[in-house]
């Protein structure tokens, strides 16, 4: 794994003051040698269209979370987007899907953005939709609104599969690119905070994409299927969920 | 009363009035026709809303803005504001439009200038659109930046193209829209950033979240957007170590 220039700077300025570096804790990782080939072989597999679930069980300070930060890290040099959630059993517990799905989309990172990566990903998305429309050559670069409707079709078609089991979640994008079209910042911004599980959403914005209420329990697994879907049609080649501290709902049982 | 100071009427130089609605993207044939009745509001609403301007440019615009149609008031803030704008040279912007967009804008009926009560010289004169007719080179493809052709041809950026998903930019977008930001100092807004590269507004955000993909090597903000100022800012020395070309 290669390091860049700016992140050898900071882990050396780290080493030198003593303290620990704020994001290159896998230049320190020791031992974790041998699971490289089959997280390598896995990691392809969900490339190529599969799914994994892993769960790492050790003494305390044994290195989970680090063990976890560093499949992350890899993950993302693999073009992954990643994201960690730490469950609680009063603010995120694992039978309320909606504030997991919340906290996984605030903390959703890539290699280009460490948090909050939801509005790279979806405005990527967007980019990549109007060149497949404009490689079909139907539409003419210079004229917007052609563009723009045509994209906002085929933004439907592709989210066909996700729409039969939540049609608010490309309802909602559809807003999002309308506001955004309009130069309505704060309005689109609103309905991508919606769209990431966020309550007290203005009913305004809401009404503007058309849709009401927040996303519930089942929502969220739906709307986790449309950002996946979002994803892979943006060249993603997947996303890697971290559950961390699950052992802590155990003492509730 | 405030309708009258429309933006032809005002007391600015036709070339600087040209270069405020290219900052605002405002050259499409629907707003040049807006632009001829634009009125005081806009303008400052244009002051407002660039970012570089001082202070004391900006209070005045407050202060025309609260005084209305005082004017006196007015006159003593078109002053500061017309001023300003001459020291930032934009009319060298507005040389470098391609001819049509220019045309489009500047209409000669455009140029009539009904002077505004107490005005003594209108800086507006019939022959403003002399100043803005472009030059011959106006076409010619402007100088890159030396940096640019190294860190396209470079191992690191082959790479990050790779990874960087599906539907990327081509590398002459790409260079056109560094080149842009490193003439303008590393910042840029980018309604003014579509323009300048010729690209439509209504793509840019994706186009910035795939340039942000394929820069933004270990998430190290080589190109920034700012969202409350709409601003697009490019790290020039964080760029150059990333992709080792120090």
């Amino acid at each position: 794994m290669s390091l860049s220039p700016q992140r050898r700077h900071e882990i050396i300025d780290a080493l030198r003051r003593g303290t620990v570096p704020r994001s290159s804790l896998d230049a320190f990782a020791v031992g974790l040698d041998r699971f490289d080939g089959t997280l390598d072989e896995e990691l392809q597999k969900v490339k190529s269209g599969g799914s994994q679930f892993k769960a790492i069980r050790g003494e305390y300070g044994c290195g989970k979370t680090f063990f976890a930060r560093w499949l992350a890290d890899r993950a993302r040099k693999l073009g992954f987007a990643t994201s960690e959630v730490q469950i609680s059993e009063t603010e995120t517990p694992l039978h309320r899907l909606e504030t997991i799905y919340r906290r996984l989309m605030e903390r959703l990172s890539t290699d280009d953005t460490p948090q909050g990566a939801l509005h790279n990903i979806i405005n990527g998305w967007f980019f990549a939709l109007e060149e497949d429309v404009l490689a079909e050559g139907t539409v003419d670069s210079k004229d917007q609104q052609a563009l723009f409707e045509r994209t906002t079709e085929l933004l439907e078609q592709r989210l066909a599969v996700v729409s039969k089991t939540a049609p608010t979640f490309s309802a909602a994008l559809r807003g999002y690119r309308e506001a955004q079209a309009r130069g309505d910042r704060p309005g689109a911004e609103s309905i991508l905070a919606w769209l990431a599980g966020q309550p007290n959403v203005a009913a305004a914005s809401k009404r503007i994409a058309g849709v009401k209420g927040d996303i519930d329990h089942f929502g969220a697994l739906s709307f986790l299927q449309g950002v996946l879907t979002v994803l892979r049609d943006s060249g993603h080649p997947g996303l890697l969920v971290v559950l961390d501290e699950v052992e802590t709902i155990q003492r509730a049982l | 009363m405030k309708t009258a100071h429309t933006l032809s009427q005002c007391d600015i130089t036709q070339p600087c009035r040209v270069a405020l609605l290219k900052v605002l993207g405002q050259l499409d044939s629907e707003e040049a026709d807006r632009c001829r009745s634009a009125s005081l509001s806009l303008l400052i609403e244009v002051v407002r809303s660039y970012r570089p301007v001082p202070p004391s440019v900006r209070r005045v615009c407050d202060e025309v803005a609260a005084a209305g149609s005082s004017a006196n008031g007015l006159q003593d803030g078109l002053k500061a504001f017309n001023s300003w704008l001459l020291s930032l040279k934009l009319p060298a912007i507005v040389n470098s439009l391609p001819p049509s967009q220019v045309v489009s804008v500047c209409q000669p009926s455009d140029v009539d200038v009904v002077p505004v009560a107490g005005q003594q010289q209108p800086l507006v004169r019939s022959n403003a659109e002399e100043e803005i007719r472009p030059q011959q080179n106006a076409g010619a493809v402007e100088p890159k930046a030396a940096w640019i052709g190294p860190l396209m041809s470079s191992e690191v950026f082959e790479q990050q193209k790779q990874v960087g998903g599906r539907g990327l930019p081509s590398d002459d977008v790409f260079a056109r829209l560094l080149n842009a930001l490193d003439r303008r100092g590393g910042k840029m807004t980018s309604v003014a950033l579509a323009l300048a590269i010729d690209f439509p507004t209504l793509r840019l955000p994706g186009l910035l979240a795939k340039v942000q993909r394929i820069l933004n090597i270990d998430g190290y903000s080589v190109l920034s957007h700012d969202d409350t100022s709409d601003t697009v800012e490019l790290n020039r020395d964080l760029l150059l170590k990333q992709f080792h070309l120090t």
